[in-house]
């Protein structure tokens, strides 16, 4: 549990005291958010949070919606003013209630004891159910206080039935057998599914490549013979071309957001779209879909594992498909003064254990790593990809940290995003949580700073950031370490350090502000309009 | 213009959440009924929906505590009535009942106080 208490939660954090719940104590609530975040998306398994009422709770709204967006499992229990005096502008009240209903799957507000078991059995039920999202219980503070009948808390409270519609799966089957280039498009319902393994082995039936969303990093190990990496505006090209290029998708648990594979009005009017998805308000939510079946990821490709029941060889395809990718291969070993940011990931994929956990920030920062580090397993690697959320990472990689602590844990990070956060190195350093920092340090809002660059003329407004701090002092301030790394050649070292530090610890790495991240497919263009820098198409 | 009936478990704030649901979609609702009874709520609304059609109504089940949305073909009749002292009911009747005259009857009586008689669930 990740909080911060308050004159409303003083009963909750008296019982935690008599309790085997390990409370993390952060320094901001938002960040509770985030490591509660961080733990469900590194584990799978619902991560809880909580705040007094108030200000407590309005700090979360940020962390719960960027929860809510990437359908990540969550208990949010907020403090309240007495039931007496709701409703009168207490001290320290919002309505809670109504500021979290539409950033969560659902939500409870407690008015007696009775309730309470209720509250936390459903919740708990509806955050993992169907599409997962964070619940939100608001619990005043007479009501903690309240005995809970005994009845009350041996009550089962059934779950109910999934949402499931596979009727169309006979279609599905028979426009797979007969795809002359099928592709898989698949998202973040396949991490939340544990369908990975169906992934990969369907690809290999169908000898189809899998394409992902930045959500679904790692569904396939990307250094897999189908694996085209990831697709969108930061995409790989390949991703796109082979997207463009297949007679049938199938998309597993994406919901085609505007930035992974929104615009389908470059696709042939041809091209077949079977779109699962475990939310029966995203299945069938292209205009392009032929087949659209509703229900979990996992049992959906194990269905259609099932009934297609074939294997296919080496195909006209597949042989395409390895043209692509020899023609879209980056050289990121590039060593240069500034450092480059491809090459600083570059020697991550080198350096961390198979099995580190990366966490990112949001901007360029976030979409180098999703373009550049090599994932090889699911929940490796650990963003904030709908909501968009600066100063997600820092604390998301201590929830992980929390989950894993004998695995490796980094935070991919930005010199805007980490001054976010960078209180968080107090948790860290109380809390025994030694993950690494990386700061992509180039002065700049880097991503704002590439959109005025590219869009407007370079008409830099409100996009440096002067005057930063001394990263390294700041972390040791807090009691952690870290270095600054101003040559390629120090960065091996510097990783080395900071993963055998014990204590949290931040590299800052000074970085060239004028590299942008590229390829890029500009706001509203097309295949081709892609900006591709460094990247050549062969 | 369209008319849809939404049936749920009678939940803390499920009306407050549809109206959240369709708010965030840019969907406006131009008028809204909505009825508790016996653990269930019922809520009739009208709202232009745009090009959201058949895909609202799989938002709109999707969430907890929905257990039907469907668009309504026919007229429907939402009689509230309301009291300060003698207490409120409320009826929805629909075209089947008006074939029957029992709209207009219900409208000038309110003689099926707290009944939905369209008969769908």
């Amino acid at each position: 549990m990740f909080g911060y208490p308050g004159g409303s939660t003083l009963t909750l954090y008296d019982d935690i005291l008599t309790s085997n719940i390990r409370h993390v104590l952060v320094r901001h609530e938002q960040c509770a958010a985030h490591m509660a975040d961080g733990y469900a998306r590194a584990t799978g398994k619902i991560g809880v949070c909580t705040s007094t009422s108030g200000p407590g709770s309005t700090n979360l709204v940020t962390g719960v919606a960027t929860a809510y967006v990437d359908s990540s499992p969550m208990l949010v229990l907020t403090g309240q003013v007495t039931t007496s005096a709701i409703g009168n502008q207490a001290f320290q009240e919002a309505d809670s209630f109504s500021l979290m209903m539409p950033i969560t799957k659902h939500n409870f507000r407690i008015l007696t004891p009775s309730e309470i078991p209720e509250a936390i059995k459903r919740g708990v039920a509806i955050a993992n159910a169907g599409r997962k999202g964070p619940v939100h219980i608001d619990l005043p503070s007479d009501v903690q206080k309240g005995e809970v009948p005994d009845q009350e808390m041996s009550r089962e409270f059934p779950d109910s039935p999934p949402l499931e519609d596979f009727a169309d799966l006979p279609e599905a089957l028979k426009i797979l057998k007969s795809a002359e280039r099928p592709l898989l498009l698949v998202g973040g319902g396949i991490i939340w599914s544990n369908a990975s393994g169906e992934v990969v082995r369907l690809a290999e039936m169908l000898m189809a490549p899998v394409t992902t969303t930045i959500m679904a990093k790692g569904v396939i190990p990307e250094d897999h013979p189908l694996s085209l990496g990831i697709i969108g505006m930061h995409g790989r090209e390949v991703a796109r071309k082979a997207f463009l290029e297949a007679d049938v998708i199938l998309a597993v648990g994406t919901r085609f957001s505007d930035r992974s594979s929104g615009a389908q009005s470059e696709l042939p009017i041809s091209t077949k779209i079977i779109h699962v998805d475990i939310d029966p308000g995203e299945a069938g939510k292209s205009a392009r879909t032929q087949v659209r079946m509703v229900g979990d990821a996992k049992k959906a490709l194990q269905l259609i594992i099932g009934g297609l029941n074939m294997s296919k060889g080496e195909t006209a395809w597949t042989l395409r498909i390895k043209e692509l990718l020899d023609n879209c291969n980056c050289n990121i070993d590039i060593e240069s003064i500034p450092i480059l940011p491809q090459f600083a990931i570059h020697e991550l994929n080198r350096s961390l254990p198979h099995d580190a956990i990366v966490c990112t920030e949001v901007g360029q920062n976030q979409m180098w790593a999703a373009h550049f580090f090599k994932a090889r397993y699911p929940r490796q690697f650990i963003t904030s990809g709908g909501f968009g959320t600066m100063g997600f990472g820092f604390p998301a990689s201590l929830g992980a940290k929390v989950a894993f602590p004998d695995r490796a844990v980094i935070d991919i990070a930005g010199d805007g995003s980490i001054q976010m956060v960078s209180h968080e190195f107090a948790t860290a350093v109380s809390e025994n949580l030694p993950v690494v920092v990386c700061v992509f340090n180039n002065g700049w809002l880097g991503m704002v700073r590439q959109w005025q660059k590219l869009f407007a003329e370079r008409r830099y407004s409100g996009t440096e950031l002067k005057d930063n701090p001394d990263f390294v002092k700041l972390a040791q301030a807090y009691g952690a370490d870290g270095a600054h790394v101003e040559r390629p050649s120090e960065l091996k070292e510097a990783l080395r350090t900071g993963l055998q530090a014990g204590v949290p610890y931040l590299i800052d790495i000074h970085m060239d502000p004028e590299e942008d991240v590229l390829p890029m497919i500009p706001p509203g263009g097309k295949a081709d309009s892609v900006i591709r820098g460094r990247c050549r198409w062969k | 213009m369209e008319v849809i009936k939404i049936v749920g478990v009678d939940s803390q704030g499920l009306f407050q959440r549809v109206l959240v649901e369709l708010g965030r979609r840019k969907i406006n609702v131009e008028k809204a009924f909505m009825a508790r009874s016996k653990g269930q709520i019922t809520m009739i609304l009208e709202a232009e929906t745009g090009g959201m059609n058949g895909r609202l109504l799989h938002a709109l089940m999707a969430l907890h505590d929905v257990n039907s949305a469907e668009y309504l073909n026919e007229d429907y009749f939402c009689f509230w009535e309301s009291s300060p002292s003698k207490g409120s009911d409320y009826i929805i009747a629909c075209s089947e009942d008006k074939d029957a005259g029992e709209m207009r009857r219900t409208a000038e009586h309110c003689l099926y106080r707290g009944i939905d008689n369209c008969g769908k669930k």
